[in-house]
C-alpha cells in the first residue's frame, strides 16, 4: 500500500526529466545535420551564375562615372558585402555571424541588413497561414470523423471524391479560378496586394482569397488523414470491447475512438509548423502578397544570397525542430510510446 | 429469410476459385469504379498527348511559327482551344505541353523510386552505421522546403541549353522526392527482416544481395507501386510549378505551367483570353486527378482487409433489390385490396 503511493506520486522533476533528456539528445543529434544543411545551402547559392554585387549596383550611378571610378566603387561594394574573400572563409564568417552573433548578412535587394526585413515577411506569411490552418483544422476534424463513421455510405463517398478532386487541384490553378470568380466575374474582392493605397477597401478583403486557397489546399489532406486514422481506430479491439459492453454508439465514437484518433493529429500539427512561417512561392506571387514566398521569389531574381541563405536555413531548422516536436508530442499523448522512449 | 436464401443461391464463382494475390488485386481494382474511371481518363490523356506528339514529330511542327493575323482568337471549330497571342494553335500547344509533363513525371518517378527503394532496402537490411548515415541523408534532403530547393537548383543550372532542360528538371525532381519512399521501404524491411522466411534465407546462406533483391523487395513491391503513383502525381504538379516559374523546359516548347503563367500574368489577360489558361489548367487537373484515382484504387486493392463488390455482384444486388421491391409492391397492393374489401364489408 505504502510503496504504491510512493510509486504513484511522481515529483514534477521526475515527470519532466525524461523529456528534457530526450529533447537534449535529439537537439545534439541535430548539430551535424545542421552543419551539412548549411554547407549545401551555401554551396548551391554560391553556384547560382551571375555576380551578385553587379546586380546591386545602381546603373544610374555608374553611368556618370569613369571606368576607374566604377571599378573602385564595385570593389568597395564587394568588400562591404564580404564577397572579396575566398569562398571557404566566407562560409565560416557566415556561420559565425549567424550562429553566434545573430546577424544574417546584408540584403542586396533591399539594401538593408536581413535582420531588419525578414521579420516582417515572416509575420505576414504567418498571419495568412495561421488563419488558413485554424479554419482548415476546424472544418476537417468533424468532416473526417463523420466520413469515417459513415464509411462507405453516401456521405463518405462524396467526401472521398471531393478530397481527390481537391488534392488534384494545383494551388495556383485554384488561385486563378478563385480570382476569375470573385474578382473578375463578381467584382467582390481586390485582385492582389496587401492593403489599399487609397484606404477605401478594408485590409481583410485582401486576406480572403489567399486564406481561402490555403484552407482548401490544406483541408483535403487533413480530412483524408483524419478519416484514415479514425477508420483504423474504429477497427481496434478496444472499440469492439466498448461496443460489447453495451455502450451507446455516441459514447464509443466520441469518447473512446475520437480521443485516440486525435493522436496522429500531433503529426499534422508538426507538419504545419514549417508551413506556417513559409508561404507558397507561387500563390504569394499570384496574389502579390508580401510574405516569405514572395521574398524568396524576389531574392532569387536579385541573387540575394544573404536572404536566400537565411530563409532556407530557417526553414530547414524549422522542419528539423518540428520533427522533434512530433516525437515529443507523441510521447506526451501516447503512453505506449512514452514507456518505450524513456526507458 | 430471403437474405439467407439468396446467399445460398448467390454462392458465386468468386467463393470457389482461390485467387493468387495479384489476381485478387486485379479483381479488386477492376471492381473499383472510381479507379477504373481514373485509369480510362489517364489512358485517354496519354493517348491524346502521344498522338499529338507523334503528329508534331512526323510533320516537324514548328512551335515557333507565329501568325499575327489570327492572334488571340477565342475557341472555334478550327481552333478548338483558341489561339495564343502569337497566333499559334492552342490545342496543339496544350497537348504537346502534356508530353513534357508525362516525360518528366515518368522519368523522375523512375529515378525517385529506384533511389528510394535501394536506399530504403540497404538502410533497413544492414542497420547500424549504414542505416544511420542514410537516414541522416534522408533527413537533410527532406528538411528543405521542396519547391525552394528545386528553385535554387534550377537557378544554378539556369544557363543549360533548352534541349537538356528536360533532363535537368527530371534530375531535380528525382533527387528531391525519393526520401518518403526510402523511409517507407526501410520501415517495411526492418519488420520483414525478423520474420521466419528471412531467418531461413540466412540459414541457407543465400547471398546478401539476393536476400534483398529476391526475397525482401518483392514483399514491399505493392507499397512501392502505390507510393510511386503518388510520386508520379507529385512530379506532374512540381513540374507545373517549376514551369510556372519559368524554370523548367522553356520556349518555344510549351509546358502547362508556362502556358498558365503567361496567360494569368494580369487580370485583363485572365478575363479577355481565358481560353489560354483555362485549358492547360484543366488538363493538368484532370491528369493529376486520374493518377490520384489510380493510386487510391491500387491502395485499396493491395489492402487484404478491404472489402469489394465486383460488377456481377453489383448487378445481382440490383436485380435482387428490384425483385424485392416488386414483391413489396405486390404485398402492399394485396393488403390494400384486403383493407378495401374489409372496409366494404363494414359499410
Amino acid at each position: 500500500m505504502g510503496s504504491e503511493e510512493i510509486k504513484g506520486s511522481k515529483t514534477f522533476v521526475e515527470i519532466v526529466l525524461p523529456y528534457v533528456v530526450y529533447i537534449g539528445k535529439r537537439i545534439l543529434s541535430l548539430i551535424p545535420v545542421f552543419l551539412i544543411i548549411s554547407v549545401i545551402i551555401f554551396a548551391l547559392i554560391n553556384m547560382i551564375p551571375g555576380d551578385p554585387v553587379m546586380s546591386m549596383v545602381n546603373p544610374d550611378v555608374i553611368s556618370t562615372m569613369t571606368p576607374e571610378q566604377v571599378s573602385e566603387y564595385v570593389e568597395t561594394m564587394r568588400s562591404f558585402l564580404g564577397y572579396d574573400k575566398p569562398i571557404i572563409q566566407r562560409y565560416f564568417i557566415w556561420m559565425r555571424d549567424t550562429v553566434f552573433r545573430g546577424q544574417f548578412g546584408y540584403s542586396i535587394r533591399f539594401n538593408k541588413p536581413v535582420n531588419e526585413i525578414i521579420g516582417g515577411y515572416i509575420g505576414r506569411s504567418f498571419k495568412v497561414n495561421i488563419f488558413g490552418f485554424v479554419i482548415a483544422f476546424m472544418i476537417s476534424i468533424p468532416i473526417g470523423i463523420a466520413a469515417a463513421v459513415k464509411k462507405n455510405k453516401l456521405f463518405d463517398k462524396v467526401v472521398t471524391v471531393l478530397t481527390i478532386v481537391g488534392i488534384s487541384l494545383p494551388s495556383f490553378f485554384l488561385a486563378l479560378i478563385l480570382i476569375m470568380i470573385f474578382v473578375i466575374l463578381l467584382g467582390l474582392l481586390p485582385f492582389s496586394g496587401m492593403s489599399d493605397p487609397r484606404g477605401v477597401i478594408p485590409d481583410w478583403h485582401y486576406l480572403v482569397l489567399p486564406v481561402t486557397v490555403i484552407v482548401i489546399s490544406s483541408l483535403v489532406g487533413l480530412v483524408r488523414y483524419i478519416r484514415a486514422s479514425m477508420i483504423e481506430v474504429l477497427q481496434a479491439d478496444y472499440i469492439r470491447t466498448a461496443r460489447a459492453k453495451g455502450l451507446k454508439e455516441k459514447v464509443v465514437i466520441y469518447k473512446h475512438a475520437f480521443q485516440n484518433a486525435l493522436i496522429p493529429v500531433v503529426t499534422l500539427i508538426g507538419f504545419t509548423i514549417p508551413a506556417l512561417f513559409g508561404g507558397s512561392i507561387v500563390v504569394e506571387r499570384i496574389f502579390a502578397y508580401p510574405g516569405m514566398g514572395y521574398l524568396l521569389g524576389q531574392a532569387y531574381g536579385f541573387k540575394d544570397g544573404a536572404v536566400l541563405q537565411t530563409s532556407l536555413l530557417f526553414f530547414g531548422m524549422l522542419t528539423l525542430l518540428s520533427n522533434i516536436f512530433i516525437d515529443v508530442g507523441y510521447m506526451i499523448v501516447d503512453p505506449r510510446i512514452r514507456e518505450g522512449r524513456t526507458k | 429469410m430471403s437474405d439467407t436464401a439468396s446467399n445460398a443461391e448467390g454462392f458465386s464463382k468468386k467463393d470457389e476459385v482461390i485467387l493468387s494475390p495479384f489476381q485478387l488485386i486485379f479483381v479488386k481494382f477492376k471492381s473499383n469504379r472510381l479507379a477504373m474511371f481514373g485509369l480510362i481518363l489517364f489512358l485517354t490523356i496519354v493517348a491524346l498527348v502521344s498522338l499529338t506528339n507523334l503528329y508534331t514529330t512526323v510533320t516537324n511542327y514548328d512551335f515557333a511559327h507565329t501568325d499575327a493575323s489570327i492572334k488571340n482568337l477565342p475557341p472555334s471549330l478550327q481552333h478548338p482551344f483558341g489561339t495564343d497571342r502569337f497566333g499559334r494553335n492552342n490545342i496543339i500547344r496544350v497537348f504537346q505541353g502534356g508530353w513534357i509533363s508525362l516525360q518528366v513525371a515518368f522519368l523522375s518517378t523512375f529515378m525517385a523510386v529506384s533511389i528510394g527503394v535501394l536506399m530504403g532496402a540497404i538502410a533497413g537490411f544492414f542497420g547500424g552505421i549504414i542505416d544511420n548515415v542514410i537516414m541522416r541523408v534522408v533527413e537533410v534532403v527532406s528538411s528543405f522546403p521542396f519547391l525552394a530547393l528545386a528553385y535554387i537548383i534550377a537557378a544554378v543550372f539556369r544557363e543549360t541549353p533548352a534541349e537538356q532542360r528536360l533532363f535537368l528538371t527530371v534530375f531535380i525532381l528525382g533527387i528531391l522526392s525519393w526520401t518518403g519512399l526510402a523511409r517507407l521501404v526501410r520501415g517495411q524491411i526492418m519488420s520483414l527482416r525478423e520474420q521466419e522466411f528471412m531467418v531461413a534465407t540466412r540459414a541457407l546462406g543465400i547471398k546478401k544481395r539476393n536476400q534483398i533483391v529476391k526475397h525482401l523487395i518483392p514483399n514491399v513491391l505493392a507499397f512501392v507501386v502505390v507510393s510511386g503513383t503518388l510520386t508520379f502525381a507529385g512530379a506532374i504538379l512540381s513540374e507545373a510549378f517549376l514551369s510556372f516559374l519559368n524554370l523548367s523546359v522553356t520556349e518555344p516548347i510549351p509546358t502547362w505551367g508556362a502556358l498558365l503563367s503567361r496567360a494569368a500574368s494580369n487580370s485583363t489577360n485572365m478575363r479577355t483570353v481565358w481560353w489560354q489558361w483555362v485549358f492547360p489548367g484543366f488538363m493538368l487537373f484532370l491528369l493529376i486527378m486520374s493518377v490520384n484515382l489510380i493510386g487510391e484504387g491500387l491502395r485499396d486493392s493491395i489492402d487484404p482487409k478491404a472489402t469489394y463488390i465486383t460488377r456481377a455482384d453489383r448487378k445481382n444486388n440490383k436485380k435482387r433489390k428490384i425483385e424485392e421491391k416488386k414483391i413489396a409492391i405486390q404485398k402492399a397492393a394485396t393488403k390494400k385490396m384486403e383493407v378495401a374489401e374489409s372496409s366494404k364489408g363494414r359499410v
